[in-house]
């Protein structure tokens, strides 16, 4: 247990540093989203419509942008190599540095989302329900793009790649994200949606760490 | 036969801007990837007899 | 299954079964898109359009029993390190990936007379587009490493998560399609399934399926091949340089 908390922190003070993830990835999102106002017009109606979809495609390419260096930077300098000797389950390993991942990426993303959700003229009523709905989808955002991270380990176009094969797999949590918002937003619950984020979560807990360590292991041979 | 005559069948109800593209494609794609995938198979010949008398040569 | 794994033996076999593959290409894919074009019936309101759905159907099964089997050839890959299951898998995905494709414009050409649009974001044209997606996520992984064999059972883990996944997005996009769709449009579902309709259709699906175990024994034999020659090419230049 204290292995793991050692190395959640340990990819927490990286990523929270001035070179860290969650800069950029804060940056990147506000940008993004900004940017549609001024392609598609100012006319509160439209960016109404359109504010639960825009946030949530942002947020999934902001969480993007961090995870071909999750493994990468360990892999260069050999600490993965350590890793996957050490008596802890590789799987929990990719954990750890998962959630660490998510704490510097998805969980700022969440927090910084109804600010955005103002500046696109959203119904104040849908704003809790956007953020619940970020804060149970980011961190399968996480888990899948930790697999493709880990698959993309020995290859030279990890960057562009791992958003090519992360992003088709986590269409299921943009559809129900959004469907959330877009449900509160007219008064009706968002509860079967969140369900539907949370069920999606507890099946990329229990399934990814697999993929992930086969995936590591392979490209430590 | 569902056609009474060959103008007819070309026209395709009037239709034939669609229906005639997508055959055309179904065509071009199949016997495309065909071709590709037997010219990869003869240049794989090719080389692995190269490899073979290059592996023999020097034994 | 293992007297399958000795790559020699697996080549007899594909050499074996290729022309029967052939002429079931040729054949099915004959009869039943010539049935389709010329004895089957229209339909009594899409008209002689309907005739596209013999390519886009048998195009969408393609593209989802390829995936499967490729899926099916990743695990056997990875379970029991069948050399060659691998690079089944990787031969099957341009192939499916091309029925995809044919799906897709296809779709668009059927309804475009339709809805007046080139694309319509329905349930099954989104879901074949996010399969193509899964196609060429996977080819350019098996593209983007410079050893083969882990590229394999990379490829392979991709292929395995996708497949669990497919079931997942096809249901969201599904729901997210009813949600959106107003409730009076006709869908690309085509009109009941008649036996004048069903009949080619079963027939052309059949032909397509017989074209994918030609085109896959073409391909499997040049991977096998082009691994073999790297084998021999390595072992030969390691000779030379300890002699």
């Amino acid at each position: 247990m204290r292995a793991f908390f050692a190395i959640v922190l340990r990819d927490l003070r990286l990523g929270f540093g001035a070179q860290g993830a969650m800069l950029t990835t804060l940056l990147f999102f506000v940008l993004a989203v900004s940017l549609f106002p001024l392609g598609v017009g100012p006319e509160p109606q439209i960016l109404a419509r359109i504010a639960s979809g825009v946030i949530w495609v942002a947020a999934l390419l902001a969480a993007m942008l961090s995870l071909d260096r999750l493994f990468l930077a360990d892999q260069e300098d050999g600490t993965l190599d350590l890793l996957a000797q050490a008596p802890l389950p590789l799987g929990l390993i990719a954990l750890a540095k998962t959630l660490a991942h998510w704490l510097t990426t998805g969980l700022p993303l969440a927090v910084m989302a109804p600010l955005l959700a103002v500046l696109m003229q959203m119904d104040t009523a849908a704003i809790p329900a956007l953020l619940l709905a970020l804060l149970l989808g980011t961190p399968s955002l996480s888990l899948i793009g930790a697999i493709g991270a880990a698959l993309t380990l020995g290859t030279r176009r990890g960057a562009v790649l791992v958003p090519l094969i992360t992003l088709p797999l986590v269409i299921p949590v943009l559809i129900f994200g959004v469907g959330a918002v877009d449900a509160a937003a007219y008064g009706l619950t968002p509860q079967p949606h969140l369900l539907l984020l949370g069920a999606f979560l507890a099946g990329s807990l229990a399934l990814s760490p697999f993929a992930i360590a086969g995936a590591i292991k392979l490209a430590l041979e | 036969m569902h056609w009474s005559s060959l103008g007819d069948f070309l026209a395709m109800g009037g239709y034939a801007g669609y229906i005639w593209p997508s055959f055309a494609l179904a065509l071009v794609l199949l016997v495309g990837l065909w071709l590709q995938s037997y010219a990869g198979m003869k240049a794989a010949e090719r080389e692995h007899a190269e490899a073979r008398h290059e592996a023999g040569r020097d034994a | 299954m293992h007297a399958l794994a000795n790559p020699a033996r697996f080549l007899r076999l594909m050499a074996a079964i290729r022309p029967y593959a052939a002429a079931l290409a040729i054949l099915g894919l004959g009869i039943g898109l010539g049935w389709g074009l010329l004895f089957s019936p229209p339909d009594y309101q899409q008209g002689e359009t309907v005739r596209i759905m013999y390519l886009h159907v048998p195009s969408a099964w393609m593209g989802m029993s390829t995936y499967g089997i490729m899926a099916l050839a990743s695990a056997a890959a990875l379970i029991w390190r069948h050399p060659v299951a691998e690079l089944v898998a990787k031969a099957s995905a341009p192939i499916g990936a091309m029925f995809t494709l044919l799906c897709l414009v296809t779709g668009s050409l059927w309804g475009k007379p339709m809805w007046g649009t080139w694309w319509v974001w329905d349930a099954r044209l989104t879901s074949m587009l996010i399969l193509f997606f899964l196609y060429l996520g996977y080819i350019a992984l098996w593209e983007a490493f410079d050893d083969p064999s882990r590229a394999g059972r990379a490829a392979a883990i991709l292929a395995l998560v996708g497949v669990i996944n497919l079931p997942i997005i096809k249901f969201s996009v599904d729901w997210w399609n009813t949600l959106h769709q107003p409730a009076s449009v006709m869908t690309l579902a085509g009109p009941k399934i008649d036996p004048s309709i069903l009949w080619p259709l079963l027939v052309t699906a059949l032909g397509a399926e017989g074209y994918y175990i030609w085109v896959l024994s073409l391909r499997v034999k040049a991977e096998i091949l082009n691994r073999q020659a790297r084998i021999l090419r390595f072992s030969a230049a390691t000779d030379r340089r300890a002699g």
